[in-house]
């Protein structure tokens, strides 16, 4: 793998831009003793929003967190299993994981803005450890926060502290941070958690148009969100995937007894 | 505790108020009491230090250098300078070893090189003072021929190296997983998301684990006994002895000369002057930064 298959895209607007497939094959993985996946397969189709659901536990972040190759960095954990973006192996022992975690941008449950940065900074942190130019820098922050909505709302405190910005606009700055970055895939873990409603409705509003130029994967706790925003859900307990399919067959007719269990609150 | 309170039961919820009431008055008074036993021993020696050393207080004492016994009008200058100097070249020498140490410590703590490390420094710091001198002495004095500041700075370096590596690891490691895997996602290397992430967020803990370990080299003697050795004229060459304020209270002290005596009272309250200059910048730092964190406004339902 070289570098030039994992390089940075520019972001080309509205326009439908093609992003990889994700296909996920028997990936198994574990903290130490404790299985977290068992032989998981799912694929997901390129330029879609997939919702990942199942109780607490099942397996949903540590998915995602295998997909950008966080996983591994978590002391005594270990994966085994296959993931390719298209055909690209992320864990093809050339594929350096920085390049991997720069196609495939994160955003986690509890905003994580840098608190030594301002807010322009913030956006622009993961384009200067890159050899983007410097009066590229620029635009792509400012194209990355009007994608998020926030350009409006911080346009007077660019140099202010990020942590100026009340929690929903963190959260958003966050998910600005990784678009400058122009990622093929975006994950999502449980991305409105700790938001009120309103920031809810505004992240929702950015992952449906997304699609238009990634692939998502959205873990959530939210059955109602899971089915406002994704095209595809796959529903995730002890570490494997019971059901994945067009999200509104998986909540109107679920093929499996657990799958109709879990969206119909009798567990997890 | 057996005293389930129902909404109807008066008497016994009032039972139980007054004996949690007892109790909390109890203990706050052992607490008050274990407080001011602590604080008094500071509090008698600061009042003593007044007492003996105020009376030289002078303009004089913190401007001019030391002048013949016998003479009106000396002061500790000299003292005052060097242990200014000594403390900065010890900074230099100890801060980025000791920060650096203490990344290290923090970023690998599982690993044996890190227990490995964390053990040494944990001795190190338990060494006597002198025995750094001995070090300086051997390293520095030894080589060159004579003593010098800088030996004096190399001692009071290696001093403040383990305490500045062991505060600066908990420092860094207060920083949550979660920003350093922020950075990571972001496609940071291991190292930029450590020097750029990490560390420029607990910097200003680190800074104030290097002011409080630069209180405590200010206010050491042994180290500088056979390296920096003292100086009774004004000196700021650091390739020459020099002089220091806990060694000029050291010699004062002994002397058979009253004014030098009060002079050494007077040092000694100086000294613990610096030491609070030093603290109260250390705290500064720190509340700047909790202004930073937390004075924001950070209005909920603002978006």
């Amino acid at each position: 793998m070289t570098e030039a298959t994992f390089r940075l895209r520019t972001p080309t607007g509205d326009d439908r831009v093609p992003a990889p497939a994700i296909a996920v094959e028997s990936l198994s993985a574990w903290y130490g003793g404790r299985a977290a996946l068992r032989a998981l397969s799912l694929d997901v189709r390129a330029n879609t929003v997939t919702a990942i659901v199942g109780p607490s536990g099942c397996g949903k972040t540590t998915l995602l967190r295998c997909i950008n190759r966080l996983h591994e960095l978590t002391p005594g954990a270990g994966m085994s299993g296959t993931i390719r973006l298209d055909s690209r192996n992320v864990q093809d022992p050339d594929a350096r994981p920085g390049d991997v975690r720069r196609r495939v941008g994160m955003v986690f449950q509890r905003p994580t803005p840098f608190p030594t940065m301002s807010v322009a900074d913030n956006v622009a942190a993961g384009l200067r450890a890159t050899s983007t130019p410097r009066s590229d820098i620029a635009d792509r922050v400012e194209s990355a926060l009007r994608r998020t909505g926030l350009w409006n709302e911080v346009v007077h405190r660019l140099t202010r502290s990020a942590l100026t910005l009340s929690g929903g606009q963190q959260q958003r700055l966050c998910i600005a941070r990784a678009l400058a970055m122009a990622p093929d895939v975006l994950l999502l873990d449980e991305p409105t958690a700790s938001l009120d409603p309103e920031g809810t409705q505004r992240i929702e509003e950015l992952v449906y148009e997304l699609r238009a130029t990634m692939t998502l994967l959205l873990v959530t706790h939210n059955l109602q969100q899971a089915a406002r925003v994704s095209d595809h859900t796959a529903f995730l307990m002890d570490g494997r995937v019971i059901e994945h399919g067009d999200t509104r067959t998986l909540f109107t007719t679920p093929r499996d007894a657990r799958t109709e269990a879990y969206i119909t609150g009798r567990f997890g | 505790m057996k005293a389930v309170l129902t909404p109807f039961d008066h008497t016994a919820g009032n039972r139980v108020y007054a004996r949690r009431r007892r109790t909390n008055t109890v203990v706050r008074l052992a607490l008050w009491t274990a407080t001011a036993l602590a604080i008094l021993p500071l509090l008698a020696i600061v009042a003593h230090l007044m007492l003996s050393g105020a009376s030289e207080l002078s303009p004089a004492l913190v401007f001019r250098s030391p002048v013949p016994v016998g003479t009106r009008g000396g002061g500790l200058a000299n003292g005052i300078a060097g242990t200014l100097i000594l403390v900065s070249l010890a900074a230099l020498i100890g801060a980025p070893i000791g920060v650096a140490a203490g990344l290290f410590l923090a970023e690998r703590h599982g690993t044996r090189l890190a227990r490995f490390i964390r053990f040494i420094a944990d001795v190190l710091s338990g060494l006597p003072s002198i025995v750094l001198g001995i070090f300086a002495w051997e390293l520095i004095v030894r080589p060159t021929g004579r003593f010098s500041a800088i030996a004096g700075s190399v001692a009071l370096g290696a001093l403040i190296i383990p305490l500045i590596a062991r505060a600066s690891e908990e420092m860094v490691r207060l920083v949550p997983t979660a920003l350093r895997e922020a950075a990571l996602a972001l496609g940071f290397s291991h190292w930029r998301t450590s020097l750029t992430i990490v560390l420029h967020t607990a910097m200003p803990g680190v800074l104030t684990a290097v002011l409080v370990s630069l209180a405590r080299a200010a206010g050491e003697t042994a180290p500088l006994l056979f390296t920096a050795l003292g100086n009774a004229y004004w000196s700021l060459d650091p390739t020459r002895p020099i002089a220091a304020l806990p060694l000029q209270i050291f010699s004062y002290a002994q002397s058979p000369y009253d004014e030098q005596r009060a002079q050494a009272w007077a040092g000694a309250l100086l000294l613990i002057v610096l030491i609070a200059i030093f603290s109260l910048i250390a705290q500064g730092v720190l509340r700047a930064r909790h202004r930073l964190l937390h004075a924001a406004p950070r209005r909920s339902g603002d978006d």
